[in-house]
């Protein structure tokens, strides 16, 4: 009778600290690291391939899957809407902003980071633009080609390569700079055309 | 009420009326008269005959099939004890749970469940003293009956639960014979508590169980010697 | 006293075979059954009312006596017994089985005759 009792108030006491340790320590921890890692996402720089590979697909006419692809890409933060054009190839994502609301090393990395992302993943995707209200950045799969010397779903297939050869360069404003310049044809104004809106 | 008859419903106060203890009280009734009549028949007077008639039986104990006799008050603090342990050992098991967000309720519900154990525990150790011998019988068939329809019930509880959580994980990949993938060890989690969950209900029939032994336990053993 | 725990174990393992005797002689019911032993014994045993009952339900179940109530003109309902065929044949065979039993006996406890 009196070695039960015991073993109750002992399991209680391993419950309480348990649940305390599970409850303050290592929930909050975990809370904290996914926080971090969410806002690591919106860096291109720390951002995780794996995120989006699964939206590899050979068409850009399949709507909802770029939407998917972009709402998981850096500047997801900003509401954009998507404007297909299939006869051209072409996809616009028209972001409701000016660039002047975005700090602009992390505009120009994205832009270079998500024009790569797209051209990577999506099989016959042939341009892109970036529409803000005040300018559009109007990128060419052939340019990104060029740029990064090869046929761009072989980024993809390896953070080993996706890392060195998209990620870390843009830690380099030259680079960046350089980038924008050969990969983007700048518009300044930007009168919404008519498509396919998600 | 005649004094005879007093003393045959106090024998069988504390059982369970059924034909067979109805019939046996009329045996007894009928026997106990007629000792009495004998012996004022023979002189002594009816009062006296009456005393002497009552204590040729006392006691029904190991009379009346199926009934068996135990200390309800010990009995009853044992089986809070050992409801107050299994429900704890079960908190412990679901709070790991917590971390893959599965069986949440379960590891809320049962400290609360352990400490109202544990205050009914003390409140009812502390009455019990050994003048407070309370004896109940039970029907040992019928608590044996009671007790397999738990395990089955659970059984199929944990069946149906089971079954829900593989179609739930699992449907599609059967359904289109896809290989099962496990993404990480986060999952692999979410999907082993998913099956475990069911199985910490076991503390019910365990108390069935429990609450048999404990009455065997506890017997309170027969007045009368032969 | 020592004799007397001894003899009326001797006795109580063989009751059911003593109410057969007696229920043989004639139905009847559990005090006069009590009473008879008693007589028999010429007030040397007396047989206490539970294990009375306890005998009574257990030849019954064993279907050796029967039981039906009888009608009394006042007071509780009286149970009688009475032997069934297969209750006296058990009879018999319990009263051969002491018999031998204790000539055996007879034999294994004393050297010589011995008259109990």
């Amino acid at each position: 009778m009196w070695t039960k009792n015991k073993t109750i108030l002992l399991l209680a006491a391993a419950g309480i600290l348990l649940f305390g340790t599970v409850q303050g320590v290592i929930l909050p921890k975990w809370e904290r690291d996914r926080q971090a890692y969410e806002a690591a996402q919106q860096s291109p720089q720390t951002h995780d391939l794996q995120n989006i590979v699964k939206y590899q697909n050979k068409y850009m006419g399949n709507a909802s899957n770029l939407s998917n692809l972009m709402h998981s890409l850096p500047l997801n933060d900003v509401r954009s809407t998507l404007e297909l054009y299939p006869d051209t190839l072409a996809a616009d994502i028209v972001y409701h902003a000016q660039t002047a609301d975005i700090r602009p090393e992390k505009l120009e990395r994205s832009l270079i980071y998500n024009a790569t992302a797209a051209f990577a993943l999506i099989g016959n995707l042939d341009e892109i633009r970036f529409k803000f209200d005040d300018r559009t950045y109007a990128a060419k799969r052939s340019s990104l080609e060029a740029w990064y010397g090869k046929k761009l779903p072989a980024l993809t297939g390896s953070p080993k390569i996706w890392k060195p050869m998209v990620q870390e360069p843009l830690g380099d404003p030259d680079y960046v700079k350089k980038g924008i310049a050969s990969l983007f044809t700048v518009h300044r104004d930007s009168a919404p055309k008519h498509g396919n809106s998600i | 009420m005649n004094p005879l008859r007093e003393h045959v419903e106090k024998l069988f106060a504390e059982y369970k009326p059924t034909r067979q203890t109805r019939e046996l009280k009329e045996e007894i009734l009928g026997n106990l008269e007629a000792r009495v009549a004998d012996l004022t028949a023979e002189g002594t007077e009816y009062a006296e005959a009456v005393e002497i008639a009552k204590t040729g039986i006392v006691s029904v104990d190991g009379l009346i099939e199926g009934q068996l006799r135990y200390d309800a008050a010990k009995y009853r603090v044992e089986l809070l004890q050992s409801a107050l342990l299994y429900c704890l050992i079960a908190w412990i098991v679901t709070i790991p749970m917590r971390l893959v967000g599965v069986a949440g309720q379960f590891s809320l519900a049962l400290p609360l469940i352990s400490l109202v154990l544990g205050i009914i525990y003390l409140i009812v150790r502390s009455s019990v003293t050994g003048e407070n011998r309370r004896i109940e019988t039970w029907d040992r068939a019928a608590a044996e009956r009671s007790r397999k329809l738990a395990w089955i019930v659970w059984g199929i509880f944990v069946l149906a639960m089971t079954a829900s959580t593989t179609a739930l994980h699992m449907g599609s990949h059967i359904w289109f014979g896809r290989p099962l993938h496990i993404s990480g060890p986060y999952q692999f989690g979410v999907l082993a508590a998913s099956y475990v969950w069911p199985l910490v209900t076991m503390i019910v029939p365990l108390l069935f169980n429990a609450s048999i032994r404990l009455k065997y336990k506890h017997e309170a053993g027969a007045e009368y010697v032969d | 006293m020592g004799e007397e725990s001894i003899s009326s174990d001797l006795i109580r393992g063989n009751i059911d075979t003593i109410i057969l005797r007696v229920l043989s002689e004639g139905d009847n019911y559990g005090y006069e059954i009590i009473k008879s032993i008693s007589k028999y014994s010429h007030g040397q045993y007396e047989l206490k009312e539970p294990s009375l009952y306890t005998s009574l339900k257990r030849l019954e179940s064993q279907g050796n006596i029967a039981s039906y109530w009888g009608d009394e003109s006042q007071g509780g309902r009286r149970k009688y017994y009475a032997v069934t065929p297969q209750g006296r044949e058990t009879y018999r065979r319990s009263v051969n089985a002491w018999k031998r039993a204790k000539k055996l006996i007879d034999q294994l406890i004393e050297s010589g005759e011995g008259d109990i």
